[in-house]
């Protein structure tokens, strides 16, 4: 069923057009994920969807019924909001109950409700203190669980990761993930990270300037990305200009030190940008068939696992991500391949 | 490269010039309150006295007890001020309903004022500071029209009149105040109210107001302390009946005499308990930042 | 040549001790990254360096000056804290200006200096631009070029790139780096995110609650952690950690959790609880059937690669693997074959083995 429909919506703040043209649909109880740069109109569009910022076109439509024109306050959504906005003067269980303090509960219901999602999201300890006690992941946790404490109306989710530390964030992601194949809430989650758009979308959309550009899965839309924005959103990737110079191959421009075979795999561009993720790219000590090009290391990222190479090939430059122990050197001389067929993207401009 | 001396030196230097202002800001009220315990002789003595010689009850009991005022004329020869055959315990009664009444009103009028300025942008830009603008000008350039005003209403001469006209005069103040602790509660936690359903006045009660409380109450003392201070309006739109504290302290003068510092500054010395009572009570919620940790970034 | 010095600096903030006795000697030219969770105390060595705080106790040396007791403006330093403080209502001109004319450099020394800086970061067609107008990573480009323009002694970074968008952080970084390597200023970057620790820094000082837990190149430290936080805390995702007992069977030694047992190549053992870690790539999976069975509980997508939850016995263990090889609810195999792990003890060295599970 589909929860959530919004069909070419328009808002205008301030003069300005901060969403145009804008269609999607959210199934029950799925996970979409809205990623897209600071400023692509993200926070915008959940604020437009809770109802506090009026649309000037197109509509939305809440399983079928139509509540465009609806007040804030009575759609059937929760936000949390990227500053979190905890109610500094009520202790963690008044946080929590707030949503449900309009609905005439009985206080034994009320307390059952609260327990529940407080011990779902491992809070429980924090229900007697105030905000200003708690940690960053502790605050985040409460906003969630007073967003989540309705769930029968739809989680709007304003970049609820992005104001942590890379460690908290990591483990709140796994929750998160865990949650949501728990609960089954309808959720929408706006966030600039592909990291964890991708881990934890059923679906992606990508925002540009007020636009969606792109919808699928998250492998959909990430080995096959519309354009290079969106190939450059979903996470690192090598875009260099290209030119079909006969019939059966593509050169690297610009000075043509590379020449693809690629035979079926031709684009129906003469030229443009080809784009190569860093773990297609294969790095060998030696020349081989799979690596048949010689490049030479320029940088050299240690990320762990991984390591993120700069190669110079010609006047080009490749990032590649090697796994393999090698021994690599600034200035080495080393051969690459690429162990897929690249991205071609049609792009009149420079990069 | 520091010289540890001259740290030292400049640390001893810099307190020394804050105990010469301190001193200099707190000597009015010891004179003050030595002069409310000094025998008529030594009021207006030269050389001055710091210190009272003969310390003395009396003019406590004058402020007081009327009998002991009367006494007091009928010793020293001439008359006092009619106004004062009245103790001062009906002045302290009207400059406290008075004061209390007009901080209570002009701070309730400022606080949806300034919510609706703020939240709302009522009355247009710039709107609170023109509302203060009114108030920049001397008061006394209006005495004459709030006269008249006054009496084409018969306020002349009652409480409500001059309750009036200390709210009037202290709501730009209010408003002023009171907008920029406002300011201070991130939207976003009014938003999330409304989000969940709750309507503006709700949102204004449950979760603006419990925030702003702290800021509140410091206005409400400094509109207090200006209410319970003000003269001229009280002068000049009372002919007798209401006397409020100031007036009472400026009718301490006989035909013979001259003022009666001694008892002045009793009367002052006593006016100042309230304000100071006020002051501790509101102590412990004065919590600023209270809004700190509820919004990130 | 050592270009800063901490010598055992400490500082409380009413009762809290949130830097403990710390000591860390940099070299010219090193880019040392201060690694550590919040409230560790990297930030306030930071304030500490610049002259913010006082310590308690300790000194610091830069080169051979003391800098305790002197004021922030006499250090000589460079420094580009989280919220940048770019003067919004002067030019980007002013803006580079700003500190040389603070420091009396002539006019036509602070113009050639300026041309030099936007060039380097390539923001010469936005210097006439009034500094409100720019974006965020313009912002950020603009406030390092203005905290390297006086040619400090050292840059110091607090979490510079906390703020930015994820694209923006990977190209911030690459920049760093490059300028890092051209310059070759030293600098002292604090940070919370370990893989920005680990791309930038020719050492990695790990801190916890005001103290160093570890510190070494980025290699030694990741691949070589001296105890368990050093262990869980770098490396994304986290390494695979449990602890087992270590048990004898027909002569040889092994390591046992309640039902996984595996063979060690090792012959001497610190202690007899041990906790071992295995880094996610380290743990193969394959879909050709073998002895040893798991059972996949999740699939997370991370773009370049699978993270593949899944449960051995009694242990929860995850592996990184090409997308798309395997779904939640499979069944899938570990391939038999020595697995590097590391041993790791409380207070003692770690030690890297082989291991293999016992089928």
């Amino acid at each position: 069923m589909t929860e959530l429909s919004v069909v070419d919506l328009r808002v205008v703040l301030a003069k300005k057009t901060i969403l145009s043209g804008l269609s999607f649909s959210v199934a029950t109880g799925e996970l979409f994920c809205l990623l897209g740069p600071t400023n692509s109109g993200k926070t915008t569009l959940l604020k437009t969807i809770a109802g506090i910022y009026p649309v000037q076109g197109g509509k939305m439509l809440f399983r079928g019924e139509d509540r465009t024109e609806t007040a804030v306050g009575r759609r059937p959504v929760s936000l949390l909001f990227q500053s979190i906005a905890l109610f500094p003067h009520l202790t963690g269980f008044d946080n929590l109950a707030f949503p449900l303090k309009r609905q005439n509960l009985t206080p034994g219901e009320l307390r059952r409700r609260v327990g529940q999602i407080a011990e779902l999201l491992r809070i429980t300890h924090l229900l007697t203190r105030f905000p200003r006690t708690f940690s960053g992941g502790e605050r985040q946790r409460v906003a969630l669980g007073r967003a989540m404490i309705q769930p029968a109306r739809l989680l709007l989710l304003d970049e609820p990761l992005s104001s942590l530390d890379a460690r908290i964030r990591l483990e709140l992601r796994n929750e998160f993930r865990r949650i949501h194949r728990q609960q089954e809430q309808t959720t929408i989650y706006v966030t600039h990270d592909p990291v964890e758009a991708l881990g934890l979308a059923d679906r992606v959309g990508i925002l540009q300037e007020g636009s969606l550009v792109q919808v699928g899965s998250a492998r959909g839309v990430y080995e096959n990305p519309a354009n290079e924005f969106i190939a450059q959103q979903l996470g690192l990737i090598n875009l260099v200009r290209f030119e079909i110079i006969d019939s059966t191959s593509a050169v690297w421009l610009p000075d043509a030190s590379v020449k693809l075979d690629n035979g079926n795999a031709v684009p129906p561009f003469s030229g443009g940008l080809l784009g190569v993720r860093p773990e297609w790219v294969s790095v060998s000590a030696a020349a081989k068939q799979e690596t048949p090009w010689p490049a030479t290391v320029e940088t050299i990222e240690f990320s762990g696992h991984y390591s993120l190479v700069s190669l110079g090939i010609g006047s080009a430059r490749l990032r590649a991500r090697v796994t393999e122990r090698l021994l690599l050197t600034k200035g080495k001389r080393v051969w690459i391949g690429l162990s897929r067929a690249p991205l071609y993207f049609e792009s009149p401009q420079k990069v | 490269m520091v010289n540890p001396h001259r740290t030292r030196l400049l640390a001893a230097f810099r307190r020394l010039i804050v105990l010469m202002a301190m001193g200099f800001a707190l000597l009015p009220v010891f004179w003050l309150v030595s002069t409310s315990f000094k025998s008529y002789e030594e009021w207006a003595s030269s050389p001055p006295h710091w210190l009272p010689q003969n310390p003395t009850l009396q003019n406590y009991r004058i402020v007081f007890a009327p009998e002991a005022a009367r006494q007091f004329a009928a010793h020293q020869s001439g008359s006092l001020d009619y106004k004062v055959s009245g103790s001062a315990w009906s002045a302290f009664g009207n400059s406290a309903l008075v004061a209390t009444a007009a901080t209570f009103l002009s701070v309730t009028f400022g606080t949806l004022a300034a919510y609706g300025i703020s939240r709302f942008r009522g009355g247009g830009r710039g709107f609170a500071f023109r509302l203060l603008t009114v108030r920049m000008f001397p008061p006394i350039a209006v005495v004459v029209p709030m006269v008249v005003l006054f009496s084409l209403l018969r306020l002349t001469d009652t409480h409500l009149g001059l309750i009036l006209a200390y709210t009037t005069f202290t709501l730009p103040f209010s408003v002023w105040m009171i907008r920029s602790f406002i300011e201070e509660v991130p939207i976003d936690l009014e938003l999330a109210g409304r989000v969940h359903g709750y309507g503006r006045w709700q949102v204004f009660t449950l979760i603006s107001l419990p925030l702003i409380r702290g800021g509140i109450l410091a206005t409400s003392l400094f509109v207090f302390i200006l209410n319970w201070s003000e003269f001229l309006f009280a002068l000049v739109l009372t002919s007798g009946h209401v006397v409020t504290v100031t007036l009472q302290v400026a009718n301490y003068v006989s035909a013979s005499s001259g003022k009666l510092y001694g008892v002045q500054a009793a009367m002052g010395t006593i006016s100042t308990i309230p304000v100071i009572l006020f002051g501790f009570l509101i102590q412990g919620h004065l919590a600023r930042g209270l809004t700190l940790g509820a919004v990130h970034g | 040549m050592c270009a800063l010095s901490i010598n055992g600096v400490s500082k409380s903030f009413g009762r809290q001790r949130v830097v403990d006795d710390f000591s860390l000697a940099i070299e010219s030219g090193q880019c040392v990254a201060l690694l550590g969770p919040s409230g560790c105390g990297k930030s306030t060595i930071l304030s500490l360096i610049a002259g913010f705080e006082t310590p308690d106790t300790g000194t610091i040396f830069l080169e051979d000056r003391l800098l305790n007791g002197l004021p922030p403006q006499e250090r000589n330093l460079g420094l580009l804290l989280q919220d940048l403080s770019v003067f919004t209502r002067m030019t980007v001109r002013q803006n580079l200006a700003f500190g040389l004319e603070a420091r009396g450099y002539r006019r036509l020394e602070i113009a050639r200096r300026v041309e030099a800086a936007a060039a380097r970061f390539g923001i010469v067609d936005l210097l006439e631009v009034g500094a409100a107008e720019l974006n965020f990573s313009e912002k950020q480009r603009i406030a390092l070029a203005r905290s390297l323009i006086t040619e400090p002694s050292v840059l110091l970074l607090d979490e510079p790139m906390s703020s930015l968008d994820a694209a923006d952080r990977i190209r911030m970084r690459s920049e760093l780096k490059l300028i890092h390597s051209e310059l070759r200023s030293t600098v002292l970057l604090v940070t919370h995110d370990q893989s920005e620790a680990l791309s930038l820094a020719d050492l990695v000082v790990v801190m916890r609650a005001g103290k160093i837990e570890q510190m070494g190149a980025p290699q030694a430290v990741f691949n070589q952690p001296g105890n368990t936080f050093v262990a869980e805390f770098l490396g994304e995702p986290p390494a695979n950690l449990f602890k087992a007992e270590l048990v004898y069977e027909g002569g040889r030694a092994e390591l046992k959790t309640a039902s996984v047992r595996f063979r060690t190549d090792r012959e001497s053992f610190a202690a007899s609880e041990l906790t071992v870690s295995i880094r996610a790539n380290d743990l193969k999976l394959s879909c050709e059937p073998g002895p040893v069975q798991v059972r996949v509980s999740d699939v997370e997508f991370l773009g370049a690669e699978d993270l593949v939850r899944f449960s051995l016995g009694d242990l929860a263990l995850a592996s990184l693997t090409p997308a798309g090889s395997f779904r939640a609810g499979e069944r899938a195999f570990i391939p038999l074959g020595p697995i590097l792990g590391l041993l790791l003890t409380s207070g003692r060295a770690t030690e890297s083995t082989c291991l293999e599970i016992v089928p």
